[in-house]
């Protein structure tokens, strides 16, 4: 039997000979970029125990350029890990999406970035595909969202437009099943979200609005039965006031058949809010300090330390971020996950050295505060008093990125 | 290259495709430093230009080049499209008194105002907000004329410039004017105490459609040894024609 990885390592071989083989005036056409991101690692893990290992993250990107009102990107990436058997890898198809233009319209298919409302870390108008309280803060930049979009857009001037956008379910691969018919199982049309937002610039002040009808739910902790679906509504607002700010809310409804108590209670439970503040400031003669500042408020949730549940959802979290660079392509960075109510933190400082064309030595380090079942924990253990042991209160990298 | 780097080229390059465009002007001994001030400042200002080049950084570690593509329309709108690998795809808009980055991985815009706008740039006397056209030299800086002196044998009004607040990056400047073209020729930058930080020489004009313009100029960091930052413009089209779309949100995401 042929195992998953083995079937991923052949495709990833395949297409590699591909791109040796393509003919020259094809390859005119398309261009090819490698990104590798590369560390040592030291962590304590959270028995107390020391772990040293290596590991690290790459991609192929193929971007196509021929014809100006067309885009076409295909990703591989892989996570990489030295292991005994030699280096191990798990590849995934991280992009692969067209997009095209007429005129004032644009549409995109395929697995695309995607962002919708303002924010780095919080953004209550893209809970579902954004970052949050989780985010590993040890790396250069952070992971970019994506999906599996369908979407039309129409510009109607400088700073304003309008998308629709369709985001099906996801297919489950069984890969023991005998029957090859059995072997992927694609969701129901009740699966799909759908939505649409409006984007403008009235006053100096970009606005953002939109609705999305979600037939599945990776948010909040919610886990939806056949047919369940939740309304989605945000506005995003961000603008300039001495500093530059963002501030989201989203309410998320869920069908009517599903609201637990009465409908203001669910209005209640169902409001999210994100603000956050940043800046870039010049210092000296070429040096430039930057700053971000983010909140993330849920009026519904948790609002007092509780140590009963796993991952009690705090009715606030805080991020912040200051940056020093000092105009040679060196950079000191310092960024903070906050828990104020379990009054917890992943602390990380680290640094940015742009050395060569295309390479730059990365360091980091992560603390983190909290008692064993505080949100950021130095030892943290699970609900039942047993040691969490995929988890880490100090852990430092020192690696490097290289594209080429 | 990070973000924060990034801002940093992209102000040169601001800079840069921000001073393409000179005219030729009758050379009149007896102005004063306000005067030639206004006329550089004035050559500055260009219709439309559309143009490519490449940035060239170097240090003790060697050569960084960053290629781009760019096109401009009056003191307000500029769009660059960076074209080197590892920054590919990365755009920035200037309009009016904002700046937004596009970051293509992220499909992600950050919108800059306020304070970012003040930032200074790399071995020049001017700000993004110089380039917004909301202050100019003389909002900043007195200016005192001390006289015409040859650089690479034109000859050159030398002015120099001191500042009337602390808002600026460098508190005192000299810097000739060519008497004849009206274009910068040679920039010294001095901190506080007086000593020389960076000087900034063009290298190479071109001319135009009758226009001549700088393409080529270098920005040496006196207080690093071996260090500079080399400007050159491969091509360039001024008068191209541009549509309005290009300076907009749809353009930059694209």
């Amino acid at each position: 039997m042929v195992d998953r990885r083995s079937i991923s390592l052949l495709v990833l071989m395949c297409v590699l000979l591909t791109l040796l083989l393509v003919p020259l005036a094809a390859r005119a056409e398309s261009i090819t970029t490698v990104e590798l991101e590369l560390f040592d690692t030291l962590q304590r893990s959270a028995d107390g125990s020391w772990i040293h290992f290596g590991a690290g993250f790459a991609s192929l990107k193929i971007d196509q350029t021929g014809n100006r009102n067309v885009r076409s990107q295909f990703e591989l990436s892989a996570a990489v890990v030295p292991s005994s058997a030699g280096i191990d890898s798990v590849q995934a198809v991280s992009r692969a999406y067209g997009k095209f233009r007429f005129q004032s319209y644009r549409g995109v298919i395929g697995k695309a970035p995607f962002s919708w409302g303002e924010g780095l870390i919080f953004n209550a108008a893209d809970e579902i595909f954004g970052r949050g309280t989780g985010v590993n803060l040890m790396q250069q930049e952070f992971d970019d969202p994506t999906a599996w979009i369908t979407s039309l857009s129409r510009y109607y001037g400088p700073f304003s437009f309008a998308e629709l956008l369709v985001n099906p379910g996801l297919a489950v691969v069984n890969p023991g099943a005998t029957d090859p018919a059995d072997s992927t199982e694609y969701p129901g049309i009740g699966e799909t979200r759908a939505g649409i937002r409006l984007v403008g610039k009235p006053g100096g002040i970009k606005l953002e609005g939109g609705y999305l009808f979600d037939g599945r739910s990776s948010a909040g902790g919610a886990s939806l039965q056949a047919g369940d679906y939740f309304h989605r509504l945000y506005l995003s607002l961000q603008g300039n006031l001495w500093i530059d700010w963002h501030l989201s809310s989203s309410l998320e409804l869920p069908d009517p058949d599903h609201i637990a108590g009465s409908l203001p209670d669910a209005l209640w439970a169902g409001q999210l809010y994100t603000a956050g503040v940043y800046s870039m400031i010049p210092v000296g003669y070429d040096d430039t300090l930057g700053f971000r500042i983010e909140t993330r408020l849920y009026p519904a949730g948790t609002w007092s330390q509780v140590h009963s549940s796993d991952n009690p959802d705090y009715g606030i979290y805080g991020y912040s971020e200051l940056t020093y660079d000092f105009g040679g392509g060196f950079s000191l960075i310092g960024r903070g996950l906050l828990s104020p109510l379990d009054l917890s933190a992943r602390l990380t400082p680290g640094f940015s050295w742009n050395l060569f064309q295309g390479f730059t030595l990365l360091g980091f380090a992560t603390v983190q505060t909290g008692e064993a079942l505080d949100t950021y924990a130095w030892e943290a253990e699970n609900i039942d008093g047993t040691v969490d042991s995929a988890s880490s209160g100090l852990a430092v990298q020192l690696g490097c990125s290289i594209t080429y | 290259m990070n973000k924060y780097s990034q801002k940093l080229v992209l102000s040169v390059l601001l800079i840069a495709v921000g001073t393409l465009v000179a005219l030729p002007a009758a050379a009149a001994p007896d102005e004063t430093a306000e005067q030639v001030i206004r006329k550089l400042e004035e050559n500055q200002v260009h219709e439309t230009a559309r143009s490519e080049g490449k940035m060239i950084i170097n240090d003790r570690f060697g050569e960084k080049v960053t290629t781009f593509k760019s096109w401009a329309e009056g003191e307000e709108k500029t769009l660059i499209e960076f074209t080197s690998r590892q920054e590919r795809g990365q755009k920035i808009l200037r309009t009016n008194d904002e700046i937004y980055l596009y970051f293509p991985d992220a499909a992600e815009v950050i919108r800059l105002q306020g304070a970012a706008l003040r930032d200074s740039v790399l071995g020049s006397d001017m700000s993004y907000e110089d380039m917004t056209g909301g202050k100019g030299i003389l909002d900043d800086y007195r200016a005192e004329l001390l006289g015409t002196e040859a650089v690479d044998g034109r000859q050159c009004y030398k002015i120099e410039l001191n500042a009337k607040g602390r808002g600026v990056a460098y508190p005192k400047e000299i810097i000739w004017i060519d008497t004849e073209m009206y274009v910068t020729r040679k920039v010294h930058m001095f901190s506080l105490s007086g000593k020389l930080l960076k000087e900034m020489r063009i290298q190479d004009y071109t001319t135009q459609n009758g226009k001549t313009f700088p393409v080529r100029f270098i920005i040496e960091d006196k207080m690093k040894r071996n260090s500079s930052t080399e400007f050159v413009i491969e091509s360039i089209e001024i008068g191209a024609d541009i549509p309005a779309s290009r300076f907009s949100i749809e353009e930059l995401t694209w």
